[in-house]
């Protein structure tokens, strides 16, 4: 691994630029974020990232419905461009099957509820599982390899072996079974407080809680496996004994020398690892152990829309059109996150 | 190279044991049991049943058992017996004159399949997860690899933006659209390739490349990433500073060295994809194991649990160790000795 | 190096040989056959005997022209178990009938009992004795993969084994033998003379009234009088099955190598969770109830609804059954719509109160929540499947039920008005004065997609009406039906989908206060009072009064339980396939035939 040469590329910066930059001041954050701001991709990415972001918090606001208002007059119906958009959803006046409503911005799902709103609402869900996933196995993964990797010896061995361990289980089979024994407390008479607790919490989440927690049991151990083979790498750099020998603190050698360079790989596989998030939630909600209904999450919304795929393809297509953008947005802006903290293009163009 | 094998070997079986007996004790722990139905049975019936399954044995003799009758082979003589070779995975006849058989692994019954045992699931269903999923690999790489390559050399160029379009769209529409879509415009439609169903090759196309689509996104990101990588080598450097052209410095050293990171991913995938995917079988009326992932959990069906989650641990410790054995042949500096 | 890749690939070939080690699936597993026959003169040749048929998809244009071959879904997933005595599902269940007709079979056309296995038979005059004259010579047959023919099974002196009342003996106590576990033993059971304490493991299997008479003629006993006694006899696991068979290849009997079967249908080939094939069997002689087979080769598809519609639409499927959100479109589609029938389904789908628990331990609050549900628009907007609103838990499909009666016409379930009223009572006698003080109600329900629309539907009727929000709780099936059986949840989906085909079944057996299904808790002795008369009366006008009565008193009186809808079954098929609709699904393959 090459040591940061800040200076490196200097001379191809244009003079406005140079005026900018004060490099031996400038912190490892603001470089980041320069080198981020000039990836197009990355930009476009991370502005999608915050509409969706925006969208979700600004839900009540921004729909024109709740998410639950069922109006059982208008089901399966569809404003009049849907069906002119999709061929085959022939309306009723032309011989068809289908209702139209122009009241409906995208249509309205089998309960005659609005999708667009529908929508909106689910990228709470969607989101917070493409946040919340990453976010959970990178603090269990970053702890166990930080650990294994700093320790050494037989705690590196057993933390490993743990992880090749939980490698070795069907991810989707130890869910359902985590799900279906979390869930048993529903309703339950005499659960113990911690459960009870638990139970209320999920139900409050609206189901969500339990999916975190099946996600991040199951998903942790790639990061562990990354984080400590950095710290491995690290530990036998030359500036980090350095920085031992001249009396650095653990945690200081952790924040300045082994974070910077775990976190390029740790974030592009985490992005890598979100449309796995989203649809082991997806998953879920197809066998129909996801968030409680009514409400609405992109992938339960495109498990039950794909059954209608043929007669009503705007159920599914427009909350996977969403599931794609949010994906799209999340992969560009995790490369670019990545290029601009990797520590050896670090001043590089 | 021998001590190499034997340590892999006794790891495999730690690998089993525990991961057989941490999922014994949570599908217990989950409450229903494979008699559990709509229609529950009486008192009585349950009973029996649970008797003649052993079920109402205490916990840590039903895993002996299971174990036991996993690992001990048997000679059995006497008449032919259907029921015997159903219920052993491997039957090796000695063709004396008592028609001996040795036997060995019987993984028990399935609940929910009340006539078949796990044994017959592994038989029956695990080749054809395992020939899909052999196809969905070839999908995978023949389209992830040279995606990956051309937007690692193109870094930053329209065509790497294009290429990587491409590998993030595959990951990002979900098979439950991909599967319906594909079926209804090649099958419905254009009625050129079956909806559903198995046996010929055409019965293979639309689900391997479902399956294959996705993870080839993710090959694709990697061989970009691994490849930019290597690229800023100082070997390659050199390469290059030597005179070697392009394509050779391309190919005999980086590809080969980025290779490494890609081999590491593949190997839990092979292990994956080999077993079988629930929801591209469903949809596409494959006879194959994923399923089993599936209805065997919320069927409780223990014994189908139990083997299905022992076939994806040996799969995927062979698979690591294959992974490992490649690794010695992409990089000769390491050793395991 | 490459020694070590030399012992990898070897381990890795073990592996891989161990899986694909089939067992040895020849004819000779069969039970000490030898000399097989073909088939004797009949009117049909028997069957393709083309082996390399195997794909289901292509064999109706690859097949003789003179075999009459179709090819159809038959449900999702792979059949549970198609043993007599064994199997679960009613899906499975018409598989049977194809290979072992009863005494009797139910007519789909008058509903009336027939004669299958049975020539005629006879009932004493107080009730209690059943005489069954069978019909004689019929073989045990099997299909022989190497001839591609069926033949008879020969016994070890090489005589062919006919089907005779001693094995119609060992397939009735088969299945109320405790240790075969038979999930219908508790139908058959309380029908016959000694058979429910043998059957409770109590009783001695001596004592169970069931005798060959002599080789065709089989007796059996009844305890009492009961008007469908008949019916019960002619059920699931009511069947001759084979000894010999069963001896020698135990669980594995049922598997295409091994079974000998005796109906219209020979099994030719099982692929596990794929399909299904069964050929005619040219040696049934055919009867009233089930004559020749006139379809050479039925392909059947374990694939589900939506998969099997995509199939039809390609020109693959002779029939299948169909979503029921894809009804609109094909009853707009001008070449798919005359394919498409709704046939009423014998399910009801009703979810059940707790009348333990609060607050539906009040009459009137149950009765508010029964009222403020509009069944029509459930049906009719939300699950569009061809499902029909219920107003008696019984569907008006079964003989002797009071649904489709005058007295059903006036019962009306659904009524703002009325449950706003019975709402503010119900408040009243608890002391409340408001919805928002009543205890947080909790629907739960298993994983199924179209509860979790009803159960939405229902939380948006309640809030509507009542004002009352209501908690939904999806659960693993299997946990679901764990937690009802230990205490039912204060509102949960019940319904019933029938063993036998009589009021007694919907009613005695689930809501009766000391029924294993009554998971809502219900006791109304009046209600007990009501079926138990009805159970065993025989003058029909009498016991429509007494169902009647027995039905106000569940689903109006005392709102034990909301009964929302009877299932149906909407299915489109080809137009060269004429055929018979089974409400149940239990379908009548040999009715069926192909016309050009």
């Amino acid at each position: 691994m090459n040591s940061p040469t800040p200076a490196a590329n200097i001379t191809q910066l244009t003079d406005a630029e140079q005026a900018l930059l004060h490099p031996k001041s400038r912190s490892m954050t603001q470089d980041a974020l320069l080198r981020l701001s000039r990836n197009r991709a990355a930009v476009l990415g991370g502005i999608v990232v915050i509409i969706n972001i925006l969208m979700a918090l600004l839900a009540p606001t921004l729909a024109p419905r709740k998410f639950d208002q069922v109006s059982f007059t208008n089901t399966n119906s569809a404003p009049e461009w849907v069906t002119k958009v999709f061929p085959g959803m022939k309306p009723r006046d032309a011989g068809g099957y289908v209702k139209v409503n122009n009241d409906y911005l995208l249509g309205a799902d089998k309960l005659g509820r609005d999708l667009f709103s529908r929508i909106l609402y689910g990228s709470r869900i969607s989101i917070s599982v493409a946040i919340v996933g990453p976010v959970i196995s990178i603090l269990i993964g970053f702890l166990v390899g930080l650990v294994a990797g700093y320790k050494g010896g037989w705690v590196d061995n057993i933390l490993m072996r743990l992880v090749d361990i939980m490698y070795a289980f069907p991810t989707m089979l130890l869910i359902i079974l985590f799900m279906a024994f979390f869930r048993a407390g529903v309703g339950g008479d005499n659960p113990g407080p911690l459960v009870a607790f638990l139970t209320k919490l999920d139900a409050n989440m609206g189901g969500l809680l339990f999916i975190f927690v099946g996600i991040g049991l199951t998903a942790w151990m790639g990061a562990a496996r990354l984080v400590r083979g950095q710290v491995l790498v690290a530990r036998e750099l030359e500036y980090v004994n350095a920085a031992r020998m001249i009396g650095a603190k653990p945690g200081r050698i952790i924040l300045r020398h082994i974070l910077p360079n775990v976190i390029g790989p740790l974030i592009i596989t985490e992005t890598m690892a979100i449309p796995s998030y989203i649809s082991y939630e997806a998953f879920l909600s197809f066998i129909g152990l996801g968030v409680n209904p009514p409400t609405p999450s992109w992938g339960g919304m495109i498990a039950e829309g794909a059954l209608l795929i043929q007669n009503y393809p705007n159920q599914a297509i427009f909350p996977a059109l969403a599931l794609f953008l949010l994906i799209f947005s999340f992969n560009f802006l995790g490369d670019g996150l990545r290029d601009a903290l990797d520590p050896t293009l670090r001043g590089s163009e | 190279m021998g001590k190499f094998i034997l340590r892999r070997v006794m790891w495999m079986f730690l690998v089993l044991f525990v991961v057989s007996l941490v999922t014994f004790l949570l599908m217990h722990a989950v409450p229903g049991g494979p008699f559990t139905a709509e229609k529950r049975l009486p008192a009585a019936t349950l009973k029996q049943l649970e008797a003649k399954y052993n079920l109402d044995a205490p916990l840590h003799i039903q895993y002996l058992t299971y174990v036991r009758d996993i690992m001990v082979p048997t000679i059995t003589s006497g008449k032919k017996s259907s029921a015997l070779d159903h219920k052993y995975l491997i039957n090796i006849p000695l063709n004396d004159a008592q028609n001996r058989v040795i036997r060995w692994m019987d993984f028990g019954p399935s609940f929910r399949n009340i006539n078949r045992t796990v044994s017959d699931i592994f038989r029956d269903n695990l080749p054809v997860s395992m020939r899909l999923g052999a196809a969905a690999l070839v999908v995978t790489l023949t389209i992830g690899l040279p995606l990956g390559v051309i937007s690692g050399l193109k870094r930053n160029t329209p065509i790497d933006y294009a290429a990587m379009a491409v590998a993030v769209m595959g990951v990002s529409v979900p098979v439950i659209i991909m599967g319906p879509v594909l079926q209804y415009a090649l099958g419905v439609q254009a009625k050129i390739l079956p909806v559903s169903g198995w046996g010929d090759f055409k019965h293979l196309i639309l689900p391997a490349f479902a399956l294959g689509i996705a993870d080839s996104a993710l090959v694709a990101r990697l061989t970009r990433a691994s490849l930019l990588e290597v690229l800023s080598k100082d070997y390659i450097r050199t390469a290059r500073a030597k005179g070697l052209a392009e394509r050779v410095v391309v190919l005999r050293h980086a590809l080969r060295n980025s290779l490494i990171p890609i081999i590491t991913v593949i190997g839990p995938m092979i292990a994956y994809i080999l077993t079988g995917t629930f929801v591209v079988e469903t949809i596409f009326g494959i006879p194959g194991m994923g399923r089993f992932f599936v209805t065997s959990v919320s069927g409780r069906d223990y014994p189908v649990i139990m083997g299905t989650v022992l076939l994806f641990a040996i799969f995927l410790v062979l698979a690591n160790t294959l992974v490992d054995i490649v690794y010695i042949w992409l990089d000769p500096r390491i050793t395991y000795e | 190096m490459y020694k070590v890749l030399r012992v990898l690939s070897t381990l890795i070939v073990i592996v891989v040989l161990a899986v694909a080690c089939t067992p040895q699936a020849a004819p000779t597993t069969a039970p000490a056959d030898t000399s097989p026959t073909t088939a004797p003169a009949q009117p049909a040749a028997p069957t393709t005997a083309a082996p390399a048929a195997e794909s289901p998809t292509e064999a109706p244009a690859e097949a003789p022209a003179a075999a009459k071959v179709i090819s159809g879904q038959m449900g999702a997933n792979d059949p549970r178990s198609i043993d007599p005595q064994r199997a679960v599902d009613t899906r499975d269940w018409g598989l049977v009938n194809q290979f072992f007709p009863s005494m009797a079979i139910q007519s789909l056309k008058t509903g009336e009992l027939e004669p299958a296995m049975a020539k005629d038979w006879k009932v004493s005059d107080d009730g209690l004795t059943f005489t069954f004259h069978m019909l004689e010579q019929v073989p045990w047959v099997r299909y022989n993969a190497d001839t591609g023919a069926v033949e008879e099974v020969k016994d070890d002196s090489g005589a062919t084994r006919y089907v005779t009342a001693k094995d119609f003996v060992f397939g009735f106590m088969r299945a109320l033998n405790p240790e075969t576990g038979s999930p219908a033993a508790y139908m058959l059971a309380p029908y016959i003379k000694g058979a429910t304490e043998y059957n409770a493991g109590t009783g001695k299997a001596e004592d169970v009234a069931i005798r060959a008479v002599d080789d065709y003629t089989f007796e059996v006993i009844a305890p009492e009088k009961v008007g469908f006694t008949l019916a019960i006899y002619s059920i699931i696991n009511a069947k001759a099955t084979p000894e010999w068979d069963i001896t020698a290849n135990a669980d594995a009997w049922t598997e295409p190598e091994n079974i000998n079967s005796y109906g219209p249908y020979a099994m030719k080939g099982w692929e596990h969770e794929a399909t299904m094939t069964l050929v005619k069997n040219p040696f049934w002689p055919g009867n009233t109830g089930i004559p020749q087979a006139k379809i050479d080769e039925v392909n059947l598809k374990f694939i589900d609804e939506v998969v099997g519609l995509r199939d039809f639409e390609a020109g693959t499927l002779d029939w299948t059954l169909v979503p029921g959100d894809q009804i609109a479109r094909i009853e707009s589609d001008p070449n798919l719509s005359p394919l498409l029938k709704v046939v009423p389904g014998v399910c009801i789908q009703a979810w059940n109160f707790n009348t333990t628990k609060p607050p539906f331990d009040n009459v009137h609050i149950r009765r508010a929540f029964n009222y403020a549900v509009d069944r029509q628009s459930l049906v009719d907007n939300v699950l569009v499947g061809g499902q029909t609103a219920a107003v008696f838990y019984t569907p008006p499909g079964v003989p002797g039920a009071p649904s489709g009666t005058d007295a059903a016409k006036q019962v009306q379930l659904f009524n703002a008005d009325k449950a706003k009223e019975e709402l503010a009572l119900g408040l009243a006698d608890l002391g409340l004065t408001s919805v928002d003080q009543l205890p947080k109600v909790t629907v739960e329900f298993g994983n199924a997609a179209e509860l979790n629309a009803v159960a939405q539907t229902l939380q948006a009727m309640w809030l509507e009406t009542l004002g009352v929000q209501v908690d939904l709780a999806q659960i693993d099936n299997t946990v679901y039906w764990s937690k009802q059986e230990e205490d039912g949840g204060q509102i949960h989906r019940g319904g019933w989908c029938p063993d036998y085909n009589d009021p007694n079944n919907y009613l005695r057996d689930v809501y009766r206060s000391d029924s294993i299904y009554n998971y809502g808790k219900w006791n109304n002795p009046e209600f007990d009072k009501a079926i138990d008369e009805a159970r065993v009366e025989t003058d029909p006008a009498k016991r429509l009064a007494l169902y009647t009565q027995a039905e106000t008193l569940l689903s109006v009186t005392d709102s034990a339980t909301m009964v929302l809808y009877y299932t149906g079954r909407p299915q489109v098929t080809k137009p060269t396939l004429q055929r018979s609709y089974s409400p149940a699904g239990t379908e009548y393959f040999w009715e069926w035939d192909l016309t050009e």
